[in-house]
């Protein structure tokens, strides 16, 4: 073991000198690299809830809409709650984060279609925040405390590009994940 | 000499493996959303009859009241009164959100009614066995019958009328109902 470390080592030692000798043989022509990398600080997202459509009709007048902002809801149930996602990073750094445009919620053979919307702001007040563009958007952490939020709502059924107000949907408990992903710019 | 090649190597090659450990570490972070929804019996709520007070006097003795739990104890309202009534269908004994407003003003041109409503409900259509509810917030809480049904009696008052302007006044009460 510790010969073929050895062998190995020193293979990677006469290339290092065969390449050096055959910069030599040209007798100094020199070029710099630059390199860089720019370290910030630790990039984490939380999830601190999950979404909750809670109790709704299998037939309704319109589309089952969970308002991320919390103002404009129509056809969930009283135990409904917008989905929160926190971010913390840099400071007034650019993001970018992707999530699902849909998912569909399931239980056994029934399946519901779920169209997300995801809202975000600097700060946790959903009331301030304002739709991400659908799939994938840049954002810019708070200048003070590096936070980002999410607030997820979005449509039950209908297809994945068109809502639909439920029609007879089968009496069930629908669930489903939706992977958030965000990286610095 | 060889030796030293070989320390610088293995330097090398374990700065760039911490290097490439760290910008890793920190430049994609993941999290999952859980998303849910219960699927229970369509819910509907169908408006069986209006609210009528009838022809009223523009003055009355005492305030214009009609009960919601039938005519008898009602005061000062027209012979054509008639009690509001709602149907609920959802799924069997479920608890649901009902809301409506408390007060509702009638108009008739440029002249006003103020009606404060009064809603009975009971889980089968038995007028004689509604009993009241009332608003927190807004919004009563009820539970549905085994099967499925709720049933609401809208009454109220209008008040005393003193020399209130003659004319028919109409206004619309808004009623919701969810699962909670």
């Amino acid at each position: 073991m510790s010969r073929n470390i050895f062998t190995s080592v020193l293979f990677v030692t006469m290339l290092v000198v065969l390449v050096s000798g055959n910069s030599l043989a040209q007798t100094q022509a020199n070029a710099n690299l630059p390199a860089s990398a720019t370290v910030l600080t630790a990039l984490t997202i939380h999830k601190n809830t999950d979404v909750k459509f809670g109790n709704v009709g299998a037939t309704t007048l319109g589309i089952v809409y969970l308002d991320p902002t919390g103002a404009a809801s129509n056809y969930i149930g009283t135990g409904a709650q917008v989905g929160v996602i926190t971010i913390a990073g840099a400071t007034g750094q650019d993001i970018r984060i992707t999530w699902p445009s849909y998912i569909d919620l399931s239980h056994g053979l029934n399946h519901l279609n779920y169209v997300l919307q995801v809202n975000g702001y600097t700060a946790n007040t959903p009331t301030s925040s304002t739709p991400l563009t659908s799939g994938g958007s840049t954002a810019t952490t708070d200048a003070t405390s590096g936070n980002y939020f999410l607030f997820i709502g979005g449509q039950l059924g209908g297809s994945t590009t068109t809502a639909a107000a439920l029609s007879s949907q089968a009496t069930d408990t629908y669930s489903g994940s939706a992977p958030f992903t965000v990286e610095y710019n | 000499m060889l030796h030293r090649l070989i320390n610088s190597a293995l330097l090398v090659a374990l700065l760039l493996i911490l290097i490439e450990g760290n910008s890793f570490a920190q430049t994609q972070a993941n999290a999952t959303v859980n998303a849910s929804a219960t699927i229970l019996a369509a819910l509907t709520i169908t408006k069986n009859t209006d609210v009528v007070f009838g022809n009223v006097g523009a003055t009355t003795p005492g305030p214009v009241y009609l009960d919601p739990k039938g005519l008898a104890a009602s005061n000062y309202i027209g012979t054509s009164a008639a009690v509001g009534t709602f149907t609920i269908a959802a799924a069997s004994t479920q608890s649901i959100h009902l809301g409506w407003p408390a007060t509702v003003q009638l108009t008739a041109g440029a002249n006003h009614l103020t009606y404060t409503l009064k809603v009975n409900g009971f889980t089968a259509s038995t007028q004689a066995s509604s009993t009241t509810l009332s608003l927190t917030g807004g919004y009563c809480d009820v539970t549905t019958s085994a099967t499925g049904g709720y049933f609401l009696w809208v009454g109220g008052d209008i008040g005393t009328l003193t020399t209130q302007a003659t004319g028919a006044y109409t206004g619309t009460a808004n009623f919701t109902v969810e699962y909670n």
